[in-house]
């Protein structure tokens, strides 16, 4: 029996590979236990979608644990190459469905960039509140589903009812609750009035002492706590060398955040901390640090948003842009900080209405690379805490 | 040993047969109307925390008839049973996990002339032991699903229930230690005095014996946080994965069972069982009116027991999971050398305190015990009152008032339109 | 009401027997283990029928657990392949046959030999009395459980904790037959034997 929240691995342990572990087995002795290889997905309740997870495990203790992608494979940049620049733009909304406005937005400025357009004061401004509205949105349903995963059912309600508020306010600006393809090249579809900005505003009076509610209820919960920390950690330099982003690289200790580091839109005007894991309950880059690291974002969010609204200066919404415009010979690549990390696209043009090549390069996708590395030795329990720290929406892995 | 009347005394009725079928009729009915009721009063508790509210159409009060209607539904749907299942004993598993918490609640008192069939001199050991089969039915359903998920949730089924029914146990004889019986009647009739009198204040043995008990009997009867063996987010739904309809339905009617065969037994065993707070019980019984104290006592004790029930509903629906070695961590390191303490403590308890030194200590008890359930009616009175916690925020109501929805402005749906 | 406990009774018997039998039929671990515990809970429903409640009671603590276990066990090692029934050797079979012939005439020889003291009942004395006279050795007498707690500590207290020692030995067994003899992933410092000590191998 190990120490509830003490690493499996003790320190100076030679862990066998799996091929030595069956070598090993077989002159275990009497008491011999087998191996048993288990599916965990696509139809898994903690699997957020289709994710495939191929355990193999010994009793509780789980030994290797792959990854399976592809379940939710739409061709998303196949299509890209066969529709005109513009309306590619609700295809990016199914990619992560959770932020379909981060998504939108990382597509319009690539696409801005490659046409040389650029996007009127107030649709920047407008870019920036809804972005971090639906970061918000992103990380209230990361927060609910990890209690959900954790086995607390009701943060998971709590998150929704927010949300709900979001996607309320997001209905009022555009017409749709999830996918809402609001971003056009060029700027934004519709214009936000005074009474939707007043109601963002009364939105963040009711939502910011909110949070102070989540963390007495899950953040610092005395069993949330030893399941999730000094769980799945990932050290600073394994989150870089696997190209991991957003609050997973941040969690882990790293201060990259593309709004601070490569500001694009009007992010450079406004104030904000970078929120990054401190290892406050365990060690550096575990489950708890990446948790964390969404909770206080939505704070920062909170933040950005005010600033935002303050600031948000008159004028027109968007640039005349036209439907089948045709962008120069060139090729581009663009990223944002989407609520799951490092959002790009890179799109080859060839001066005709379609993209010649147009590639995404998702987070979600390039973090849930990592799983393998942290979910091995490690107990079944933990799968769905490491699972759901990572928060992969597999719409936007597999695309 | 008090005189008692049995609920259904079927050893004088006329023709054994009668009252065999009279006495499965009427008890069967007991166990679903009970059964039923916790699951639409956990679906109401669970929704009043999770600022919703919970069945609402299903029968013209607050949604009372959700739980027989999806009984109805249960009974329609198909009786799956998976291919590479072993099939008897997969059938059988329902029947196992169900019969004991049925049995159990034979011999539980509800007052001191109420028992439920027939009362027994050692009631407490006979509980325990029945209970302690209900593990067999759910280890068997995870066993014979032939499910690699079922069979998760039977092995921590197994480790955790036979675990924890070890401090369960020692824990529950320290009160029959003290009183010195292994009947619940006697041990109940042992705390009709006042709130100080409660086994629980006897002695401090007695009231961490009271906690240990409460944990133990969480993870015994697999509620949260100790509900490893279904849980959802790990093994899609344990041993129960492969059950559908009317058998699935079973467990959940041992579950509630069982749960409140629990709380009756906290009541009883240290929580003055049928007494109130006051002595107003037992004073009935001196003055005579045995009928209306058995009376009042019933109500007091469903009361108590169902107070218990919405605690444990409360911790369900409040606290994230255990994992599984932190689940025998507590057990093993915690509970087992605590129960143990506690039972000797409280026999040594027995033999060395008196007098003024006991009254002082159960005076004192008694004032931690009742701050601390008043501090938790207090924490849920502000729930319930204080607006914003738990109550939909005003904002949507506002919001749904206005007459139109924000209009876009003119420029931006010129814009709309032109992009179609 | 005669009729009832008849009835009861041979319902109980029948349902000991049966799943004696199952016991011996059946190839299945789980499915022994099954009937086993069929056995076991007849045998508790009988000393209840007796108004020996105790020891219903601990049978059905003390045996039912040790079923659990049983089919613990039997779902642990027999892993391959869930639904595992082994075959026995006919050299089995035959020393079975022979050890239950000499444990039947053991029993038998006892049963008869002993002189049962007076207040132990037979089952048919116990039918034949009334209620009240039930209920001084029934579940209603309340000095049942005290004598029979008096005499483990009394008159039996040294064969009480002989077999309480019994039972330490064979826990200290399994432990070492259990104790791991290869070094065990993410088993905490300690469990593992130092290199070069490991037991013998299979």
């Amino acid at each position: 029996m190990r120490e509830p929240g003490e690493s499996i691995t003790t320190p100076g342990m030679i862990i066998p590979d799996p091929v030595n572990v069956d070598a090993l087995r077989e002159g275990a002795g009497e008491l011999r236990t087998e191996e048993m290889i288990i599916n965990m997905g696509p139809q898994h309740p903690a699997t957020h979608g289709v994710l495939r997870v191929i355990l193999r495990t010994d009793g509780e203790l789980i030994l290797d644990a792959i990854p399976d992608i592809g379940y939710l494979h739409r061709c998303a940049e196949k299509i890209g190459e066969n529709v005109p620049y513009t309306q590619f733009v609700p295809y990016t909304d199914r990619m992560d469905y959770l932020a379909a406005m981060n998504n939108n937005i990382a597509y319009c400025l690539a696409v801005e960039k490659l046409a040389g357009i650029e996007a009127p004061p107030r649709a920047q401004y407008i870019r920036v509140i809804v972005a971090e509205m639906n970061r918000i949105a992103s990380h209230l349903v990361a927060w609910g589903t990890y209690g959900l995963d954790l086995g607390a059912f009701t943060p998971f309600l709590y998150a929704f009812r927010e949300r709900e508020l979001i996607l309320d306010l997001f209905e009022a600006l555009c017409g749709a609750r999830l996918t809402y393809s609001y971003m056009a090249i060029g700027g934004v579809r519709f214009d936000a009035t005074a009474a939707w900005c007043d109601k963002v505003r009364e939105f963040l009076d009711y939502f910011e002492p909110k949070i102070a509610e989540y963390n007495e209820l899950l953040s610092f919960n005395q069993i949330f706590i030893k399941r999730t920390a000094n769980v799945g950690v990932i050290p600073p330099d394994r989150a870089i060398a696997y190209g991991l982003s957003g609050p997973v690289l941040r969690g882990s200790g790293v201060k990259w955040d593309l709004r601070k580091d490569t500001p694009d839109l009007v992010y450079d005007k406004m104030d904000f901390d970078v929120c990054v894991g401190d290892g406050r309950m365990g060690k550096v880059g575990d489950c708890w640090d990446r948790y964390f690291v969404r909770v206080l974002e939505m704070v920062q969010s909170a933040r950005i948003i005010r600033q935002a609204l303050a600031q948000l200066p008159a004028g027109e919404c968007r640039a005349k842009v036209s439907r089948a415009f045709k962008p120069p010979v060139g090729e581009v690549y663009y990223e944002i900080e989407n609520p799951r990390g490092q959002l790009g696209f890179y799109i080859v043009s060839d001066g005709q209405a379609v993209p010649y090549r147009l590639k995404a390069r998702g987070p979600s996708f390039c973090n849930v690379s990592i799983l393998r590395e942290i979910a091995r030795d490690c107990l079944l329990g933990d799968i769905p805490a490491i699972v759901g720290s990572i928060d992969v929406v597999m719409g936007e892995v597999d695309r | 040993m008090p005189e008692t009347v049995d609920f259904i005394p079927f050893v004088n009725w006329p023709t054994w047969l009668e009252g065999l079928i009279v006495m499965a009729v009427v008890y069967f009915a007991f166990v679903s109307v009970l059964a039923m009721f916790f699951i639409w009063w956990e679906r109401k508790v669970s929704a009043h925390m999770q600022s919703r509210l919970g069945p609402m159409r299903t029968g013209l009060w607050h949604g009372w008839a959700q739980s027989p209607a999806d009984g109805l539904k249960l009974l329609g749907k198909e009786d799956l049973l998976p291919d590479d299942a072993d099939k008897p004993l997969f059938r059988l598993a329902a029947y196992l996990a169900f019969v004991p918490a049925f049995a159990a609640l034979v011999v539980l008192p509800f007052s001191a002339k109420f028992v439920f069939v027939h009362e027994m001199h050692v009631s407490l050991v006979f509980i325990f032991g029945v209970l302690s089969l209900e593990i067999v039915g759910v280890m068997l359903a995870g066993w014979a699903s032939n499910s690699k998920w079922a069979l998760y949730g039977a092995i921590r089924e197994a480790c955790q229930v036979v675990s924890y029914e070890i401090p369960m146990g020692l824990s529950l004889l320290a009160p029959a230690l003290t009183v010195g019986s292994l009947s619940l009647a006697v041990i109940g009739a042992n705390q009709g005095a006042g709130l100080h009198e409660w086994l629980m204040f006897r002695n401090p043995f007695l009231f961490v014996a009271f906690f240990v008990f409460f944990i133990a009997s969480l993870a015994s009867c697999k509620r949260a946080p100790f509900d490893l063996p279904e849980c959802e987010s790990e093994l899609v739904a344990g041993f129960l994965t492969e059950y559908s309809g009317m058998r699935w339905a079973m467990f959940f009617f041992a579950e509630y069972t069982v749960m409140y065969i629990i709380g009756a037994l906290t009541a009883i065993l240290f929580l003055g069982a049928w007494y109130d707070p006051f002595g107003i019980i037992l004073g009935m019984e001196q003055a005579g009116q045995s009928w209306a104290a058995a009376v009042a006592g019933a109500g007091v004790m469903v009361v108590k027991g169902f107070t218990i029930v919405f605690v444990q509903m409360w911790l369900r629906w409040t606290l994230p999971r255990l994992r599984i070695d932190q689940v025998m961590y507590v057990c093993v390191k915690v509970f087992l050398p605590a129960s143990c303490i506690t039972l000797i403590g409280s026999a040594a308890w027995q033999w060395l305190a008196g007098g003024l030194f006991q009254q002082i200590t159960q005076i004192v008890l008694t004032v931690l015990g009742t701050a601390g359930g008043l501090y938790f009616v207090a924490l849920l009175a502000r729930a319930l009152v204080k607006p914003g916690q738990g109550i939909l925020p005003t904002i949507i109501t506002s919001w749904h008032a206005e007459p139109a929805p924000a209009p876009v402005a003119p420029a931006a749906a010129e814009e709309g339109q032109a992009n179609g | 009401m005669d009729n009832l406990d008849t009835i009861v009774f041979y319902f109980l018997a029948a349902l000991a027997l049966v799943g004696a039998m199952g016991i011996l039929v059946s190839r299945n671990i789980v499915r022994t283990a099954m009937w086993l515990l069929a056995t076991l809970v007849a045998a508790a429903g009988l000393y209840f029928l007796l108004g020996a409640a105790f020891v219903g009671a601990i049978q059905l603590i003390v045996y039912a657990g040790g079923t659990l276990v049983l089919i613990i066990f039997g779902v642990m090692l027999t892993a391959k392949n869930p639904n595992v029934s082994y075959t026995p050797r006919t050299a089995e079979i035959v020393l079975g046959v022979v050890l239950c012939v000499l444990l039947a005439g053991a029993l038998i020889f006892v049963l008869h030999g002993t002189a049962w003291p007076n207040n132990v009942k037979s089952v048919e004395e116990v039918k034949r009395m009334s209620q009240a006279q039930r209920d001084l050795v029934g579940p209603n007498n309340p000095d049942a459980t005290e004598s029979t707690g008096r005499r483990f500590l009394g008159d039996y207290l040294v064969p009480f904790e002989v077999l309480s020692l019994v039972l330490l030995a064979v826990l200290i067994g399994a432990a070492y037959l259990g104790r791991p003899k290869v070094p065990v992933i993410g088993a905490p410092r300690g469990v593992n034997p130092p290199p070069g000590q490991e037991g013998p191998r299979k």
